[in-house]
């Protein structure tokens, strides 16, 4: 059991603009936070908050203008083996099989192909896709494809999880099942988790821990402990008056900025 | 049951049903469209149609048989041509031009196009140069190569690669551009090499580009080559053609015509048979796209 603790020290961030003499936008006022590591963090907020853009400095894609981030007290490298990065949008290959799209990771870090194979189709049996492997991304559905993609990120067993707005493409239903199946294998090796998502209910049901980001330029304006024992069923959980209220105290606030 | 399963289930029963690939299509005749046997059919009556009217055209004196031949006379040509050897002479001729004059541009249009990639100052500097040569009408080179390299295989072989190149390149470097750009970021962020990322993600983004610029550049090539026979030649289905029209023998025109199109048809033929081995997932992409 392994992860990443994730560390900003005054991180403060500005975009700038395009047009010349004009000032740098402010996305992102100072801000400082731990999140420890195998823990679930959510950072909801709404649009342009700079949430995703915490996390694409976690993943080393953006160096902020002030201030530090670190990740088990190391600035963050593009392309670290350790650390996974999900998004919205599926990027599979379109060439290759599920098979092949999951393999890919581990194919870029060199190693035979028998057994990155096998260790892929191993997870694809996991998300429940072993009878897809050798389907074409354009022959699946938008869940089983987001579901390939789960298991390319976690093929290669990253101990952090970068994750932004994973599953907001998915119609209501699909999304369900594929946050439950998520998180039965995050629960097995409980990764430090960076979750970005502007659905509330989404960040209470899956984590430990949910930061609301106020409107840009964004600072966490609140900050909520989820202690909902684990392994989670969502659709028991969605029902009990325990996460209703715990929705009514975040939302009070979330309300507020997504009303600004 | 453990939960796991419990989840896989969920999930299967939510998703699997709506996928294409698990319903089936209740029995029913298959459209016209789509059987074979219909089809060749009415390749026939097509062609039997206007054969037919043609050869009736040609040969009651409707139409001065001078000017468009009929099928049968076209016909003995061919055959002619084909016993006493000279059309397939002439046609090795000009498709040995065709291909080595092709093979040359496509490689080096490919090799530009990802050398240009590569490096965005060079393209800058060498773009309007190519646009500008790009615009150059190709047959108007046709005498300075002869002037240069003789009237000999070579001039046809550099008319074929004139055109081939520029559609190569051009082909190419809109597969090159058309990569995902998410597919970029997921290559960094899995830490892929320079190569890797060429290798593993451009190159499969860039390959329908590529057979797409060599399908066209194949015709193109053709029609270099034979333009370039038409002006001045010793062999060649070109020269065959300008001879032909000019003393008025115009069954074999059209007979070296109908040589010219069955070849550059089967070689099309060949590049779609190996394309579609290739670059099988993007049927599948089209099949769903459809639906």
């Amino acid at each position: 059991m392994s992860g990443k603790t994730i560390c900003l020290q005054n991180v403060e961030h500005f975009f700038s603009s395009h047009r010349i003499g004009e000032p740098p936008t402010k996305v992102l006022c100072q801000t400082s936070v731990t999140m420890p590591k195998q823990q679930f963090v959510s950072l909801v907020g709404p649009s342009g908050c700079g949430k995703t853009t915490v996390l694409n400095m976690a993943a080393g894609l953006v160096r902020p203008t002030q201030g530090n981030i670190t990740l088990d007290g190391k600035t963050p490298k593009v392309g670290d083996p350790d650390v996974g990065y999900l998004l919205a949008r599926d990027a599979l290959l379109p060439w290759r099989t599920a098979l092949m799209n999951v393999s890919l990771p581990l194919e870029l870090r060199g190693g035979g192909r028998k057994e990155r194979e096998s260790l892929a189709r191993k997870i694809l049996e996991e998300v429940g896709l072993g009878n897809f492997a050798d389907a074409y991304p354009a022959q699946l559905s938008h869940g089983m494809r987001q579901r390939v993609a789960v298991a390319r990120t976690l093929v290669a067993e990253p101990n952090t999880l970068l994750m932004d707005e994973p599953f907001s493409a998915l119609d209501a239903q699909t999304r369900l099942s594929v946050q439950q199946l998520f998180l039965r294998l995050w629960e097995r090796v409980q990764s430090t988790v960076l979750f970005v998502t502007h659905d509330l209910t989404e960040a209470i049901l899956m984590s430990d821990r949910v930061l609301v980001f106020s409107a840009r330029p964004g600072e966490i304006v609140a900050e909520f402990e989820v202690d909902f024992e684990r392994p989670r069923s969502l659709r028991e959980l969605q029902s009990s008056e325990r996460f209703h209220d715990l929705f009514r105290r975040i939302w009070d606030v979330f309300r507020q900025e997504v009303e600004v | 049951m453990t939960q796991l399963e419990e989840g896989v289930r969920m999930a299967k029963h939510s998703e699997i049903a709506a996928s294409p690939a698990a319903i089936d299509a209740p029995k029913r005749r298959k459209p016209l469209a789509d059987r074979l046997l219909a089809v060749i059919a009415g390749w026939i009556v097509l062609a039997g149609v206007g054969g037919g009217l043609w050869e009736w055209a040609g040969r009651s004196g409707y139409v001065n048989p001078l000017f468009i031949s009929y099928p049968s006379a076209i016909g003995h040509a061919l055959l002619k041509g084909l016993y006493e050897g000279l059309i397939t002479v002439d046609a090795r001729y000009t498709f040995v031009a065709v291909f080595l004059g092709f093979a040359g541009a496509a490689v080096l249009g490919i090799a530009v196009a990802f050398a240009l990639a590569q490096n965005a100052y060079l393209k800058k500097v060498v773009d309007p140069f190519l646009t500008a040569l790009n615009s150059l009408p190709r047959v108007a080179l046709a005498p300075l190569f002869l002037m240069w390299f003789g009237i000999g295989l070579f001039s046809h072989v550099l008319m074929a690669a004139s055109l081939t190149f520029f559609v190569v390149l051009a082909n190419t470097t809109a597969g090159i551009e058309s990569v995902d750009q998410d597919h970029l970021l997921l290559a960094r962020l899995q830490g892929a090499t320079r190569w890797q990322t060429f290798r593993l993600f451009i190159v499969p983004s860039a390959l329908p580009g590529i057979f797409v610029g060599l399908e066209l550049g194949f015709i193109f090539g053709t029609l270099g080559t034979v333009s370039g026979e038409m002006i001045v030649g010793e062999h060649g289905l070109g020269v065959r053609l300008s001879r032909d029209a000019g003393i008025f023998d115009t069954a074999d025109y059209f007979a070296t015509l109908f040589a010219l199109v069955v070849i550059s048809a089967l070689l099309t033929f060949c590049f779609q048979a190996l394309k579609n081995r290739l670059l099988g997932w993007q049927r599948l992409h089209v099949v769903q796209k459809s639906h």
